[in-house]
């Protein structure tokens, strides 16, 4: 009720108020053009500026602008920015306007990356059933197929994990290299180590430059107290990335472990020409040269890996010094 | 503005602060407590009566030092309502902050 002049001035005001930003917004949103803002979204989504990205994307679809693309997009950047729940509703809308192997394989992927915060197994089930949907409707998808696969290894369901790898296989992807490197590791991880081994081959027999495949083989090799051939492995690698650090420092320790310290320092001290602050590293060489009785070298590399954060150069270092 | 019924500018004030949450959650990816919608309009709200309430302690305040000021000068007293200037100014302010919240969270 209209009381006096005060409360009708108030009134008044307050609904001016309203009416002024309801024009302004309306007049904003009339210059606003969904070319400059798609322009501005693929810029910021291109430079992984995910926050901007989501901006401007979630602006052009609530500006009507209906293209799989920018719904991608969107759901990549709130994935990126870890807000699942927005990026499940915008995959969904996107299924309703036209259903695709890769929405499908995004709304997978965005259980699965909950699941790994929540650890909830119900969430892994839900982005299998995406995933499987996915592959339904693109069969050489093989990114879906190497999540199903990621799902039930930590699931720790090494069979399904290999029968998902395996079907991949069956639909002759591109790059079968990958996917032998995939059936080795849930084999590795079961202990199966000769039918790993197996796998690794087949995928070095596609790929000769698989890393990966070359240095698992050299770690197998490695637990079977085979030395010789976990070097030739690494040795392999080395001849194909020279920059690769991982082959030097365990070169180094199968020195270590065979208790040749000065080879291992050998190794270690190529290892650190290409990562001189590797704290590990660092802690290796300085126990190679204590097991050498040369603890000035030795309280050298143990203060750096300390000083890197390595706890173990920590006690090391008050042993040295406590004892001498 | 609506000196006399108070409780219904902290009304118009909570409908403002929905409004603006409405535009704010369109910009920004609200994440962790922020994504809760009670929580974040009740931040908004507050946030703008404190902020609100400090500027117009401070216009008051230089308010109350021009007048002395004028009244030392031309020796001439002028009575006016301290709590509705405050009030007054309280409100204007807290509008004008929602205004350019408002403006900011439409602008891209």
């Amino acid at each position: 009720m209209v009381k006096n002049l005060n409360y009708k001035i108030s009134l008044l005001i307050t609904i001016l108020l309203f009416i002024i930003a309801g024009t302004i917004y309306f007049i904003k949103n009339k210059q606003y053009s969904c070319d400059t803002f798609l322009y501005r979204a693929n810029h910021y989504f291109l430079n992984e500026n995910f926050l901007q990205s989501a901006r401007y994307y979630r602006k052009l679809i609530s500006m009507g602008f209906v293209d799989e693309k920018v719904y991608i997009n969107t759901s990549n950047s709130l994935i990126k920015l870890g807000d699942y729940k927005r990026a499940k509703k915008y995959l969904k809308e996107a299924l309703k306007n036209n259903p695709s192997s890769e929405i499908y394989y995004l709304l997978g992927y965005t259980y699965y990356a909950k699941s790994q915060i929540s650890l909830l197994q119900e969430y892994s089930e839900e982005a299998i059933k995406y995933l499987k949907k996915s592959i339904e409707l693109d069969a050489k998808n093989k990114s879906s197929y190497r999540l199903i696969g990621q799902i039930y290894e930590q699931l720790k369901k090494f069979e399904h994990a290999r029968t998902w790898y395996r079907k991949a296989l069956f639909e002759d992807i591109e790059n079968p290299s990958e996917f032998y490197g995939f059936i080795a590791y849930t084999y590795f991880e079961e202990s199966r180590l000769d039918d790993a081994m197996k796998y690794y081959r087949r995928a070095i027999d596609y790929n000769k430059n698989y890393i990966s495949a070359y240095c698992s083989m050299g770690e197998i090799y490695k637990i079977k107290n085979d030395f010789d051939n976990s070097e030739k492995y690494y040795q392999q690698v080395i001849e194909i990335n020279s920059d690769y650090v991982l082959p030097y420092y365990k070169i180094g320790n199968i020195y270590y472990e065979k208790q040749d310290y000065q080879q291992a320092i050998n190794w270690y001290q190529k290892a650190l020409k290409i990562e001189n602050n590797n704290s590990i590293i660092n802690y290796y060489t300085g126990m190679s040269y204590k097991k050498l009785n040369m603890l000035a070298e030795a309280i050298k590399y143990l203060k750096i890996a300390a000083y890197c954060g390595n706890d173990d150069a920590v006690k090391e270092l008050r042993t040295i010094l406590e004892t001498f | 503005m609506f000196y006399k019924n108070k409780i219904l500018f902290f009304i118009v004030l909570a409908i403002i602060s929905l409004i603006l949450y409405y535009f704010i959650n369109q910009q920004l990816i609200l994440i962790g407590l922020l994504n809760n919608s009670i929580i974040s309009i009740s931040i908004l709200f507050i946030s703008i009566i404190v902020i609100s309430f400090v500027l117009s302690t401070i216009v008051s305040l230089i308010l109350s030092l021009i007048l002395k000021l004028y009244r030392k000068i031309t020796n001439k007293k002028i009575k006016y309502n301290r709590k509705f200037i405050f009030w007054l100014n309280f409100t204007i302010i807290s509008y004008i902050l929602s205004f350019i919240i408002f403006f900011e969270s439409i602008t891209y």
